[in-house]
């Protein structure tokens, strides 16, 4: 359920800026920080823009990694490293590694941005070298995966 | 037809800390501070307003109760000599799991804000959600129940590190138990290294005077 807001949030922001325009592609970065699984999220969102100018669009994420710096030492260090194993999410860790020290600064890992929309321009009479995108690609299918 | 990319470059839940502030700044206008309270269900969130409002001394306090469905905390509350209202998120999309700004922006004028110093905003129980979307709150805390195990910090390491007071709740039944106290405090220490943290007991209510004292304490936080 959680994601599902998320995804009403991006959708939210991809629209007004395709105003009016279908969407094909959104681009999102999450940092390693947030809790939202991406593919969670863009089940979701495949679910929320129908009937919607993003409907068949594809949600792309980008997973950004976690990194802070010690305010005290300048040491940085990754507090929830990518999963090596099933016990790995026990290594997350906000206190400095090096001095101990509980002041830092996120440095990334935060992130929960809309980066970029593909959206479909009406046909318009230009010249020039035509063909260069391929036609109709959100017509392709009813969704991601 | 041709593609084009927009660049967006917009955080997803901006419009949400831009309504949060709108709250805030009518929060504040009334001079009402507060405060965001989570926990995963049943850890006894309303047990414990229960316990600590029943004497509010010169405070005036006032709750804002999140459910997905009904008003039985609402009604638990309604004894109490403090205004309560009640927000269901039901309506939208079969219940979200959590309060946003908007829900709180739209229960405002049901709130006396003119009459209290306080509000507590109840949150949905849930762990997730609520730590990502903020309302217009001074503080975020959370309840923790010893019968939730030892592991909770780390496995929603969001919340616990976005609340700066974590109150232990149902201590009474530690001897009943295999939770370790020392562990899960290493724990949220790992997450949270700056967290305060209170245990108590709804039930018995050890541990309820710090806990209404600190509670109450916000009323003037920072002023």
């Amino acid at each position: 359920m959680h994601e599902l807001a998320i995804a009403e949030a991006v959708l939210a922001v991809a629209e007004r800026h395709a105003e009016g325009r279908r969407v094909s592609v959104v681009r999102a970065r999450i940092g390693r920080l947030r809790q939202v699984v991406p593919e969670t999220l863009a089940f979701y969102f495949e679910i929320a823009a129908r009937e919607t100018p993003c409907e068949g669009a594809v949600l792309e994420s980008e997973r950004v990694p976690s990194l802070l710096r010690c305010a005290a030492c300048a040491a940085e260090w990754d507090p929830a490293p990518a999963p090596a194993g099933e016990r790995a999410e026990l290594v997350i860790s906000f206190r400095c590694p090096s001095c101990g020290s509980s002041d830092h600064s996120v440095v990334s890992g935060d992130e929960l941005t809309v980066e970029e929309i593909d959206v479909e321009e009406p046909a318009r009479a230009v010249s020039g070298p035509a063909r260069a995108e391929p036609a109709a690609q959100a017509d392709a299918g009813t969704g991601g995966h | 037809m041709h593609q084009t990319t927009i660049r967006v470059a917009e955080g997803a839940l901006d419009a949400n800390e831009t309504i949060a502030g709108s709250n805030r700044g009518d929060f504040d206008r009334a001079g009402v501070r507060v405060l965001n309270l989570m926990s995963a269900p049943g850890a006894g969130k309303t047990a414990l307003l229960e316990a600590a409002l029943r004497e509010t001394g010169d405070v005036r306090a006032g709750v804002l109760e999140g459910d997905v469905r009904g008003r039985l905390d609402a009604d638990r509350l309604s004894h109490l000599h403090v205004p309560v209202t009640q927000i269901n998120t039901d309506p939208a999309f079969g219940g979200e799991c959590h309060l946003d700004a908007n829900m709180v922006r739209s229960a405002l004028p049901q709130i006396p804000l003119g009459e209290i110093d306080l509000l507590i905003v109840e949150n949905v129980g849930n762990l997730v959600c609520p730590a990502e979307f903020t309302v217009g709150e001074d503080a975020r805390w959370m309840v923790s129940s010893v019968t939730e195990g030892e592991d909770k910090p780390l496995k929603y390491p969001l919340m616990f590190r976005t609340c700066s007071l974590v109150a232990i709740n149902k201590i009474d039944l530690l001897p009943h138990l295999d939770f370790d106290l020392d562990l899960f405090l290493a724990n949220l220490a790992q997450v949270n290294p700056d967290a305060e943290t209170l245990q108590l007991s709804a039930r018995t209510g050890e541990g309820v005077e710090a806990w209404r004292e600190r509670l109450l304490g916000l009323a003037s936080a920072g002023r």
